[in-house]
């Protein structure tokens, strides 16, 4: 059995004192810490005398790297205020002032919301003007196309929730540490060779599953989902425990009518989508092995026919005799035998969230991607059968409507529209400052026009707004289509007018029945006021 | 003398307090109508245009079938297409789509007279703006509708001068004082709303943002009628009515209660304002002595004999059954205001009488024409009235956003939730002090949860749309993005 102290430490990561790091003890803190680029980073720009500033949501990690950099010394030419979010904004804004008149780097770990609250203030500071400019820093962590200049003079902002956490080495860090605990001693409480802790341990040592447990990861992250440091560490000390010692893992369980727990009840890949926190409600919400199907695999393990190729012989594997055993069984497959994840995954997720992950990660060419988006937004608006879809790839129409009370709108049209090849796509790269440190989220591309500024007409492709011009596509109205989506379109469709032309001799206007599937073409000659024409495509 | 009572009761009582008519369901279409007749000082006598868009009624006309399809489904798009082109208001977005139709009873000159205002600053950047859009000639035409329909407009089409019918003298609901200012502040807000949204959209209108803008002005044209309309019987002018918005998909029983309860309100005020003006016309009739005495119990019961309900022509005329219950309904209100129960005097109880008796002869009653108004534009949930309540939609958000946050400036919610409650009575639990307001006017307590609840609904409805960002630490700062 793990000593007691051993089990609470690991069970205070999951959702408890550990988690946080303004209450861990150093030692605890130091052990926890997964050293990565940052860190080098952070102290190269203090040597070099710049003023940092850690900024990102609660749980991404400021205080703890401050931490960890003052814990290792590296920050002794610094001055550092480590919790600036429960400060007052004029005192620090004035120990700012003196240390940059004293020439000593100032590190602070602060929340978005005080930062520019700060931000705002230090206007009346000499020397801290520039930093007015920090809101517009902030969002300058991420860009599309060129990198903008800094407006801060030696100053660095960090903005941590823009941080990749879902990385291998990350990930199998945490698991590397969390494990170490529980591999350095043996269990006395529970049967020989039946720890569920030390089998969750084993096979999270192993660097095939550790890639399957990041690929689930991934798939939430891609989804929008911010994975905070704190989040990751509660969910791994989680699914090693199931939050439980082991001295009373094997009592019944109240809640289910006095049952005896069973192994499998606390078996990693079964844990995994039982805890509870925001990260795991995004798992269960994205992907259950056990949820889906992949008809040559689940066939054979229905049969009990896949007998070679587990990464852990033990327990043997039988023929499910239940549905309930047969998604357990799919869940340790996904984890536990040699195959290709990749491929797997393919097979089995949905034609959409297949899609979104080649579009993020960029598996075919742009100019493809873009007419294959452009397609996806003209058939929102105007839904027609596949074979009248003639053009609706290579030019975006920009589609509008119009009535003044509330309600369905009777139809669309569009008078203006813009080829495929004025726009193209952007993915989120991080500033060259700040790029050696970090990796950045990809959760989405931008659909924008070429050579891009911000300000410029652009369309955030994230999941939300991709699934719901796939479901268009798939054929569900566009009536059904949450109103946040509709409006973003209509905000992107509306800041290309400019792009699109002023008005022409001869105009062609599309009306969209949406409701029946038709779509009209009327051209208009503005000089003689006539009607051109009338065609259906 | 022949007595009308709904001359003399409603519509000269209206002439001289409202100005506009609430007696007619109005439509949003119908108040843009009316307001863009009263900016552009035009109508259009478009009889071409009107065949090719009812094909209904017009079953004969050079115009493609498809088109005439298509031009009728895009220009009645509000339902307010008839037959008749001067009885039609049109889904419009030019001067040339304008009509002669009443039917915005006057509620579009009304915010013109509010718009046109001059009190220092100069009229509103509203004014200047729907001028422009409205009127963009043919090479300028930047919208689909406006451009569908200019092969309609080349023959038979005549640009007429619109009457304005607001008199030298103005209503009381347009008073102004010595100094040149509105004596109702609520007018300020009216304005100032609409100058906010006309700044915020003052370069857009060329390139497909010209329907965005005429929709925002238009909704917040109705907003500002509903507004007026709920605190016409406020006593206290600084004070505005609640209106509890409930921005939740399922609400607690306790928030539900509260904003139905406080749109309750606005059948209060309207009778409490109606009540008011009738009592003030009867003492200026009986003054003026034209129509007789109003002063002994006999003298009032040979007046309710004697009177007409309604006028006798009109194209709302009813039918005569209907018309003889007035009398014996109306005896029925007096005798029972006049009872020991209420004991009121001979002249009171007729101005109570007459006032329950407005319900039943216009054709909706003023709380019904802020009901229906209030629903479309999506301010008010659908629904029988016992059970309405207030929930603002995106769109409705939207404009309230705009009309409210100067360009360049960026909110708290919490001072959005402020501005709201001072200026528009609006709440909806970002201030902490929403229970105790409510009070004040007997609505029940909303438990805390719910309020928060409330306004993490409402926030997350803004961030969606573009217009609020939130941080990790539970802050939220709404503006209006370019």
């Amino acid at each position: 059995m793990k000593t007691l102290p051993l089990f609470e430490d690991l069970a205070e990561f999951y959702n408890g004192r550990n988690a946080v790091a303004e209450r861990v003890e150093t030692s605890k803190l130091q052990y926890m810490h997964i050293p990565t680029a940052l860190d080098t980073v952070i102290e190269t720009w203090v040597t070099q005398k710049f003023d940092v500033i850690l900024t990102g949501n609660p749980g991404d990690g400021k205080t703890h790297l401050i931490s960890i950099l003052q814990g290792k010394g590296s920050l002794l030419s610094a001055y550092v205020e480590k919790d600036a979010s429960q400060r007052d904004t004029e005192s620090i804004l004035q120990v700012w002032q003196r240390k940059r008149q004293e020439n000593v780097p100032f590190v602070l770990a602060i929340n978005h919301a005080p930062l520019r609250n700060l931000a705002a203030k230090a206007k009346v500071y000499p020397n801290l003007e520039h930093l007015v400019n920090i809101p517009e820093e902030i969002d300058n962590c991420v860009y599309y196309n060129t990198p903008l200049e800094s407006k801060l003079q030696r100053t660095i902002v960090v903005d941590l929730s823009q941080r990749e956490i879902i990385t291998p080495t990350i990930v199998k860090g945490i698991a590397d540490r969390l494990c170490k605990q529980i591999t350095s001693t043996r269990c006395n409480d529970c049967p020989p060779r039946k720890c569920p802790v030390e089998y969750n341990a084993e096979a999270l040592s192993s660097d095939k599953i550790l890639h399957n447990l990041v690929a689930i990861l991934t798939l939430v992250a891609r989804r929008g989902f911010h994975t905070t440091m704190r989040d990751l560490i509660g969910l791994i000390a989680y699914i090693l425990t199931g939050d439980k010692p082991c001295a009373v893992r094997w009592q019944p369980i109240k809640n289910e009518d006095g049952r005896v727990p069973t192994f499998e009840d606390y078996v990693y890949y079964n844990l995994l989508f039982k805890g509870r926190s925001r990260l795991f409600d995004a798992i269960r919400q994205t992907f259950d092995p056990a949820n889906y199907s992949e008809p040559d695999s689940d066939a054979k393990l229905w049969a009990g026919a896949i007998r070679d190729g587990w990464l852990i012989p033990e327990p043997v594997v039988i023929a499910p005799s239940s549905l309930e055993e047969l998604k357990i069984l799919k869940r340790r497959y996904f984890f536990e035998h040699q195959h290709d994840t990749d491929k797997l995954l393919q097979h089995t997720l949905p034609t959409t969230e297949y899609e979104f992950g080649t579009l993020i990660k960029g598996e075919f060419d742009d100019p493809s991607q873009v007419e294959s988006l452009i397609g996806l937004i003209n058939n929102l608006y105007a839904p027609l059968p596949v074979h009248q879809r003639a053009d609706q790839n290579y030019r975006l129409r920009l589609w509008n409507s119009h009535r003044y009370s509330v309600g369905n709108r009777p139809g669309y049209f569009a008078m203006r529209s813009i080829p495929s090849d004025d726009l193209t796509i952007y993915r989120p790269k991080a500033n060259p400052q700040i790029a050696q440190a970090m990796e950045i989220r990809q959760d989405h591309v931008l659909l924008a026009v070429q050579d891009w500024e911000p300000g410029d007409p652009s369309l955030r492709i994230d999941w939300p707004i991709y699934q719901t011009l796939m479901s268009a596509d798939y054929g569900s109205p566009i009536e059904v289509q949450p109103f946040h989506i509709l409006r973003r379109l209509d905000l992107f469709l509306r800041s290309l007018g400019p792009e699109a032309g002023s008005s022409r001799h001869i105009e062609n206007i599309e009306w969209s029945d949406h409701q029946h599937r038709t779509l009209v073409s009327i051209r208009i000659n503005r000089t003689n006021q006539s009607y051109e024409g009338v065609r259906h495509p | 003398m022949n007595f009308d009572f709904e001359s003399v009761f409603f519509d000269q009582t209206v002439e001289r307090t409202l100005f506009y008519s609430p007696k007619i369901e109005i439509k949003p279409v119908h108040l843009a109508n009316g307001l863009f007749r009263a900016i552009c000082s035009k109508y259009a006598e478009a009889q071409d245009q009107h065949t090719a868009i009812y094909p209904k009624a017009h079953p004969n006309s050079s115009v493609d079938e498809q088109i005439r399809g298509v031009l009728n489904s895009i220009l009645s798009a509000d339902g307010a297409l008839f037959a008749r082109a001067q009885m039609s208001s049109y889904t419009l977005s030019h001067v040339s789509h304008i009509t002669n139709d009443n039917h915005d009873r006057r509620t579009g000159e009304w915010l013109f007279t509010i718009l046109t205002h001059d009190n220092g600053e100069g009229q509103s950047p509203a004014l200047e703006l729907l001028d422009r859009l409205l009127n963009q000639d043919n090479r300028q035409r930047s919208d689909e509708i406006s451009t569908l329909t200019l092969p309609l407009t080349k023959s038979n089409f005549e640009l007429k001068d619109a009457r304005l019918q607001m008199p030298d003298q103005h209503p009381s609901s347009l008073s102004i004082d010595e100094a040149g200012n509105f004596c109702d502040p609520l007018l300020y807000s009216i304005r100032k709303g609409f100058d906010c949204i006309a700044k915020h959209d003052k370069v857009k209108g060329n390139f497909g943002e010209k329907l965005d803008t005429l929709r925002r002005l238009v909704i917040w044209g109705c907003f500002s009628i509903y507004l007026h309309l709920t605190n016409s019987g406020s006593p206290d002018r600084e004070k505005r009515v609640p209106m509890m918005l409930s921005m939740v998909e399922s609400p607690s029983p306790t928030l539900r209660q509260a904003s139905t309860q406080s749109y309750l309100w606005v059948e209060r005020s309207i009778d409490k304002f109606f009540r008011t003006a009738i009592h003030d016309t009867l003492n200026r009739i009986a003054e003026e002595g034209t129509y007789g005495s109003w002063e002994t119990d006999a003298d009032i019961r040979q007046h309710i004999q004697t009177m007409t309900w309604k006028p006798s022509s009109g194209r709302m005329q009813q039918t005569e059954a209907r018309l003889a219950k007035y009398t014996p309904q109306c005896l029925l209100f007096y005798e029972s205001y006049l009872s020991d129960t209420a004991n009121q005097s001979p002249r009171d109880a007729f101005t109570n009488a007459a006032a329950d008796m407005i319900d039943q002869i216009v054709s909706s009653s003023p709380t019904a024409v802020a009901h229906s108004l209030g629903t479309r534009i999506g301010l008010l949930s659908s629904g029988p009235s016992s059970r309405k309540r207030y929930t603002a939609v995106p769109d409705l958000l939207e404009v309230l956003v705009r009309a409210t946050i100067p360009p360049q400036e960026q909110w708290t919610i919490d001072e959005l939730a402020r501005y709201w409650a001072k200026h528009y009575g609006l709440l909806f639990g970002a201030l902490g002090d929403e229970n105790i307001r409510l009070a004040e006017w007997g609505i029940n307590v909303i438990d805390g949860s719910s309020l928060l609840d409330n306004t993490e609904a409402l926030a997350t409805i803004l961030e969606l749309s573009g217009y609020a960002r939130r941080y990790a630490d539970g802050v939220v700062l709404v503006s209006v993005r370019k």
